[in-house]
């Protein structure tokens, strides 16, 4: 009996060893297998949006440069700190933490682990071994904010955040800025979803809020709630009313209502930032996003070529240049100044 | 602004009071019946999870709802073999229930649809907008009559008065030769499916698709709004409408900017308001609340 039970366990050790050497040899010789860690936020990695973006660069990652990738959902706030930390303990190659709200106890874990590398997604960091993916989203919500009033019957728009954080009211404030910038008289109605976590994942919520809006006369809805998005695009549906969403690629959530949507390419960073750590390349600090280096784009594809008409993506790429050539300058709500001078 | 209480308000509120008054008749049956049930919150999620896979897997929101009516009766089913045959403490088992069906949700998403955020958003409900439009107003109807249904039952009728005197005088029951503990188990299946149905109607009817979390806390409201009515179920009703006033007339108020005296007032008051009347409601009430006499208790 023991004896059978030590050969199965034999022949298993050999297919495993056998498995792991066969995969090694189709690898190129200069593309180490690391590990990659990547802890994604309460929206957690399918929510279509924000961490999805994330996603798609890790898998990217795992079919192109053949990583071995782990992930966690942290539940809550609380769940950070210990899920980047056990990944750090296990000495994996990189750490990824998706959404500001990790900025903290990434910083924290990175300080014990000074060997460690580590890249954060949306939020600064001081420690010399963290990368902070950066991106401007106030350029691509000035997009939104053309887009939508370029495409308004009624001269009013709607912009409905997830939590009331200053990441949200930065789209806020760029998306007022691109919609005054092609008319001045345009009227922008804001809401947000919450001032909790739970405002990601609450798309009834979401729902009322864009139906409300439509019913006092906003016809375009740019959205960016996470999870959320859903309820918005929900009520443009009953309300057969435009949305614009955020992130990933939203327009297939319901072709023909969703004008476009404003990508953020996480997963160009995320798979960048691997590729790095293989070659030896990484580097710590800041690395921004905009629209002049392609972080920040909007969608055109065939979901939406119905209604994003030519001369409004003419429009789009016109302002896409000024704001790459630095003609136009989109007021950034981190920066204190622009949130003064751009008042209502 | 323009006037803040309309039809179109009228027509948010109820929308909104929707799965807290479903909820809420489930608390009113359970608890009349002597089980205190916390687990409201974890019915919900589990009626708003199963009624988004039925309508993904057959394409039809009726069958969504009564999926998940289903499911919900069933996971009361084992909240009360644990509370009334295992003799659980109440509140714990029910605080242990709420947070099973918050692990299990992404687990069984993430077994179908190989995701773990929620499930896909359903076909079915985009393209038949004035189908869903008239499921919702009749399951709205619904909702707003079985209140007086279940104060017509509680009241008028024997299964009604059996389930009331679990919750007041079990022995009275045990001596008439009826088994109290068989009453209260019926009441917490039913509670279970009105609470399951109630939960769907946050993935069926007002949006398309289940997001892990998406009860955001209505169970305990509609719990609270159980206590703060006395158990009754039509005062209960009445709580959770005018809570759900308050959070459509707070929605529609974020939309422009408001000044009291000068000041600005910020959202997140706003926002807080409905929480903050929950919290006023029950210090107001609870001093003075007809608890049932043997809630809580063993039979």
């Amino acid at each position: 009996m023991w004896q059978m039970i030590n050969r199965m366990l034999l022949a298993w050790a050999l297919i495993f060893m056998s498995a792991k050497f066969a995969l090694a040899g189709e690898l190129n010789p200069e593309r180490r297998k690391i590990r990659v860690g990547v802890v994604f936020d309460k929206g957690g990695r399918d929510d279509r949006s924000f961490n999805a973006a994330a996603a798609r660069g890790l898998d990217e990652a795992k079919r192109q440069l053949g990583i071995d990738a782990k992930y966690v959902e942290a539940m809550d706030d609380n769940a950070y700190e210990p899920a980047i930390r056990t990944f750090a303990r296990k000495k994996f190659d990189l750490i990824i933490a998706v959404g500001f709200g990790q900025a903290e106890p990434m910083s924290r874990v990175a300080v014990d682990f000074p060997e460690g590398r580590f890249a954060l997604v949306d939020a600064p960091s001081s420690q010399p071994n963290v990368r902070s993916l950066l991106f401007s989203d106030h350029e691509g919500a000035f997009l939104a904010g053309a887009a939508a009033i370029m495409k308004s019957a009624t001269g009013k728009v709607g912009f409905i955040g997830g939590m009331d954080v200053p990441l949200i009211r930065r789209f806020d404030l760029g998306y007022r800025a691109g919609v005054r910038h092609m008319q001045k008289g345009g009227t922008t109605v804001s809401n947000f979803v919450g001032v909790t976590a739970d405002s990601w994942n609450n798309p009834p919520k979401a729902k009322e809020l864009a139906l409300a809006q439509y019913n006092s006369g906003v016809d375009v809805i740019y959205v960016a709630a996470g999870a959320s998005n859903a309820g918005v695009f929900d009520a443009a549906g009953a309300k057969s009313k435009f949305a614009i969403g955020t992130d990933s690629n939203q327009n297939a959530m319901r072709p023909g209502l969703i004008l476009t949507s404003i990508l953020k390419r996480i997963d160009v960073a995320v798979f960048q930032t691997v590729s790095d750590v293989q070659t030896n390349k990484f580097t710590g600090g800041k690395i921004e996003f905009g629209i002049a280096n392609g972080g920040i784009d909007y969608a055109f594809d065939r979901y939406n070529e119905g209604v994003f008409t030519p001369v409004l993506r003419s429009k789009l790429d016109e302002l896409k240049r000024q704001i790459a050539a630095g003609v136009i300058k989109v007021p950034d709500y981190y920066v204190e100044a622009d949130r003064a001078t751009f008042k209502k | 602004m323009n006037i803040l209480f309309d039809f179109e308000w009228l027509m948010s509120s109820l929308r909104l009071a929707l799965p807290l008054l479903l909820a809420a008749m489930g608390g009113v049956v359970c608890e009349r019946s002597g089980v205190v049930n916390i687990a409201l919150e974890g019915l919900m999620i589990i009626g708003a999870l199963a009624g988004a896979i039925v309508v993904v897997a057959t394409g039809s929101q009726p069958l969504g709802l009564f999926g998940a009516m289903i499911a919900g009766a069933v996971g009361a089913t084992i909240y009360a073999i644990f509370v009334i045959y295992g003799r659980a403490q109440q509140v714990v088992a029910g605080a242990a229930f709420n947070m099973l069906a918050i692990g299990v949700a992404p687990f069984v998403t993430k077994a179908i649809f190989g995701i773990s955020g929620g499930t896909p958003g359903a076909e079915g409900i985009a393209n038949n907008q004035e189908f869903s439009r008239m499921l919702l107003m009749g399951v709205t109807g619904f909702a707003l009559v079985v209140p007086i249904l279940i104060w017509w039952i509680l009241e008028r009728t024997r299964p009604g008065l059996l389930l009331r005197f679990a919750g007041e005088e079990p022995g009275a029951l045990e001596s008439a030769g009826i088994s109290p503990r068989k009453v209260r188990a019926a009441a917490v299946v039913a509670s279970g499916a009105l609470a399951g149905l109630g939960g769907a109607t946050l993935s069926v009817l007002l949006s398309s698709s289940f997001a892990r979390g998406m009860t955001g806390g209505r169970g305990f409201m509609a719990l609270a709004a159980v206590i703060f009515a006395g158990w009754r179920p039509i005062p209960a009703a009445i709580v959770c409408l005018v809570f759900a006033g308050a959070d459509a007339a707070q929605i529609r108020l974020q939309g422009s900017d408001h000044f009291v005296l000068g000041f600005e007032i910020p959202v997140q008051l706003i926002q807080a308001l409905p929480y903050l009347l929950t919290f006023i409601a029950i210090a107001l009430r609870s001093g003075s609340a007809r608890v049932p006499r043997y809630l809580g208790r063993e039979a």
